[in-house]
């Protein structure tokens, strides 16, 4: 009946805390009173607390209450999706005193799991009346200089979470921004592109997307992005790479996988960015289904093989230190190198891993759900280390000084 | 009882990290200005993960820095071992005095601020020196997360880290440990040091920035920044109220607490190294962000 955490046994403090969570919920002395005369029957207590608590959580949550406390102290707001009360149980406190605490994987988890679900107003953290002394005129001027679409590929059953993260926090900074769905949503908004939801529709939903693109905005930018709804993306070192490449090449930029194309291709969670020329291209040749497959299989990979039937070449998207900037997993999993098996294969790089194996100017990351978005937002732009200033750093390979790719079909199949 | 201070010798200061592109002149100067011994109790199952995690990324940062783990497995002149104090919850608040008094017999004369980490806490150097410089180290002096409960004048919350000034050290030892004033064994080590600082005198001071944002977290940066509300326990717990979500936290925020080892390193990695291209900070704006100033008990 009490929240299930296993904290420190026997802290006077700890009962107090626990028996004062339960008293939060009562609002009337009288069960107060009644609580604390049936502390000596145990089952008697039980009956009773079970009773006022479930008479309290139905009046809370189906009240009028605009905000919610569960047991765990967790807050509600009431556009939250009731599928998700059920995390609500593996919430652990976390301890109030230190010494050898552990949080251990489990709590770990069960808190990302909550995390995740939670959505709540705009994130941005609109520091403007602190941060205004700061000089961003350079990033400013790249954002008038490079122009960038972005559409965000997401589902009605992520749109209040994840998208809504990604419109909240990177969203705000990216210059165009639109978001594709199966369905029309007039409020968000986002469109609804005439696909159904399933792994199994993806490839159909990216080239509807771009497709979407070519007939509508084709003449409003120089690069066209996409990336999922759990993508995080550091639109200043967007602009600066771009910032040294040509709209006209046909070229595209990601996350590079050396398989499958024999130009290999770009992951899709990673995010990958078409110059206008490749995007012209697509548009003219891309209904094609001899060129294009249309539905079906990974869409990034049949996105790959369609990019390369067209004439669109992939690069080495590394900086001048070979270090990687655009992510297909998030920065945890590159820093610690906690890498499925195929990752080997697949990764054009050579699968590196560790500190110095990203750029400091990293483009994307992937596998960012909502409250690690927040985090990123935190740690990227609001937090900062007293007085040590970044340098402009010369970090872009521009064409003419990029070690080309050389062809690196590899079968999956066979043991390298 | 404890073994004699050995010779530790100083690592490099990881500003001087070349492969970092930074001028980090500004904050090498507080650096100048104040000697922080950095102190973090651990256990021998955590050598190699949080230990590790720690003393490759803020630890070496510190002008000093002491492991106090009971181990015979490394000879590591940075780690001393207590022989006779056993490790557990049970003994926190032991280990705690044997630490402070270790630190008072052989630290004290070379060192101005001494701050207690954990070996799952995150710390930043350069915030925490900049909060520093603005209070003096002949005074006593007690900085971290404040919590009202428990004792009368509050105490700093043991995982999101606490410093104690030089002066505050030698009185708790002298006028605390030495007179017998204080409680040596126990389970809550931040609750007992809380409750012998206030019998000496050492008041706590403020670390709330001034929009109101805290520097010290006794969480992880997720269960501060995910939700609006700050969950009713610690509001329980907090003497300030403090905000959850976007208002949460300072951006000179000093410390967080129950970072995993993975997540110490990603921290690590995107405060120094990974930049926004183009946004240089002002950092002569946050003159004045912390005012140093002596916390009253509750009236």
């Amino acid at each position: 009946m009490h929240a299930g955490h296993a904290g420190h046994a026997g802290h006077a403090g700890r009962a107090d805390r626990q028996r004062l969570d339960l008293r939060r919920h009562q609002e009337t002395p009288i069960l107060l009173r009644l609580v604390m005369a049936m502390w000596r029957n145990a089952l008697a207590a039980q009956f009773c607390a079970g009773l006022a608590l479930g008479l309290t959580v139905s009046f809370l949550f189906f009240g009028n209450n605009h905000i919610i406390s569960s047991r765990a102290g967790i807050r509600l707001t009431r556009n939250y999706d009731t599928d998700e009360i059920s995390h609500r149980g593996d919430v652990r406190k976390m301890a109030m005193h230190s010494g050898n605490d552990e949080w251990s994987e489990a709590d770990h988890e069960a808190w990302d799991r909550h995390s995740d679900g939670q959505s709540d107003n705009s994130f941005l953290i609109n520091d403007h009346h602190m941060h205004e002394g700061d000089d961003d005129s350079a990033a400013r001027e790249l954002a008038k200089k490079v122009k960038v679409m972005i559409w965000v590929m997401t589902s009605p059953s992520t749109l209040h979470d994840r998208a809504k993260a990604v419109r909240d926090t990177w969203g705000q900074r990216a210059e165009q921004l639109l978001f594709f769905s199966s369905a029309h949503n007039k409020t968000f908004p986002t469109i609804g592109l005439n696909v159904s939801e399933g792994r199994e529709h993806l490839t159909a939903k990216t080239m509807l997307g771009f497709r979407y693109l070519y007939d509508n905005h084709f003449d409003e930018a120089d690069w066209f992005m996409k990336v999922d709804d759990d993508t995080y993306v550091i639109m200043e070192n967007l602009r600066y790479f771009l910032s040294e490449e040509n709209p006209k090449d046909p070229v595209y930029f990601g996350h590079h996988f050396g398989l499958i194309a024999a130009q290999g291709y770009y992951s899709g969670g990673g995010g990958y960015v078409l110059s206008k020329e490749a995007l012209r291209r697509f548009g003219q040749k891309g209904q094609d289904p001899m060129l294009c497959k249309q539905d079906g299989g990974a869409e990034d990979a049949e996105f790959g093989k369609c990019m390369e039937r067209l004439g669109v070449k992939t690069v080495n998207t590394t900086d001048t230190l070979g270090r990687s900037r655009f992510h297909c997993f998030d920065p945890e999993t590159h820093i610690m190198g906690g890498y499925p098996p195929w990752y080997f294969k697949y990764d054009a790089n050579g699968g590196k891993k560790g500190l110095h194996s990203i750029s400091d100017y990293a483009i994307t990351f992937h596998y960012i759900y909502p409250s690690k978005m927040k985090r990123l937002e935190f740690y990227i732009y609001h937090m900062a280390a007293y007085g040590v200033k970044r340098g402009f750093q010369h970090l872009n390979n521009p064409p003419k000084d990029r070690v080309p790719i050389k062809p690196i079909y590899r079968d999956p199949l066979k043991k390298t | 009882m404890m073994q004699p201070h050995p010779h530790f010798a100083r690592r490099n200061n990881s500003l001087d990290d070349l492969t970092l592109s930074v001028d980090a002149s500004l904050a090498r100067t507080l650096s100048h200005k104040s000697r922080v011994m950095c102190w973090i109790p651990s256990v021998e199952k955590w050598l190699k993960d949080r230990v590790k995690a720690v003393n490759g990324t803020w630890v070496p940062r510190c002008d000093g820095h002491v492991f106090f783990i009971k181990t015979n497995k490394t000879q590591h002149s940075d780690v001393i071992s207590f022989d006779d104090v056993k490790d557990g919850r049970n003994a926190l608040t032991e280990k705690t005095v044997a630490a402070l008094i270790y630190l008072y017999r052989y630290e004290l004369g070379k060192y101005d601020w001494f701050l207690k980490g954990d070996d799952d806490t995150y710390i930043v150097m350069e915030n925490l020196r900049f909060l520093l410089a603005q209070y003096n180290s002949s005074q006593p002096v007690y900085l971290g997360h404040l919590f009202k409960k428990l004792v009368k004048q509050g105490y700093m919350s043991g995982g999101a880290s606490y410093v104690l000034s030089r002066e505050a050290l030698r009185k708790l030892n002298e006028e605390g440990f030495q007179k017998n004033k204080c409680r040596v064994k126990g389970n809550d080590e931040d609750v007992d040091i809380g409750r012998c600082l206030e019998a000496v005198g050492v008041f706590p001071h403020n670390s709330i920035d001034k929009y109101g944002r805290s520097a010290f977290h006794p969480g992880p940066a997720e269960t501060h920044i995910a939700h609006d509300a700050v969950n009713p326990w610690l509001v329980e717990y907090n003497r300030f109220k403090g905000a959850g979500g976007r208002n949460c936290c300072s951006e000179l925020t000093v410390s967080f607490h129950h970072v995993k080892a993975a997540e110490i390193l990603v921290m690590d990695h995107l405060l120094y190294r990974t930049s926004v291209y183009g946004r240089v900070p002002d950092f002569s704006r946050l003159q004045g962000l912390f005012e140093p100033k002596m916390i009253p008990p509750p009236s």
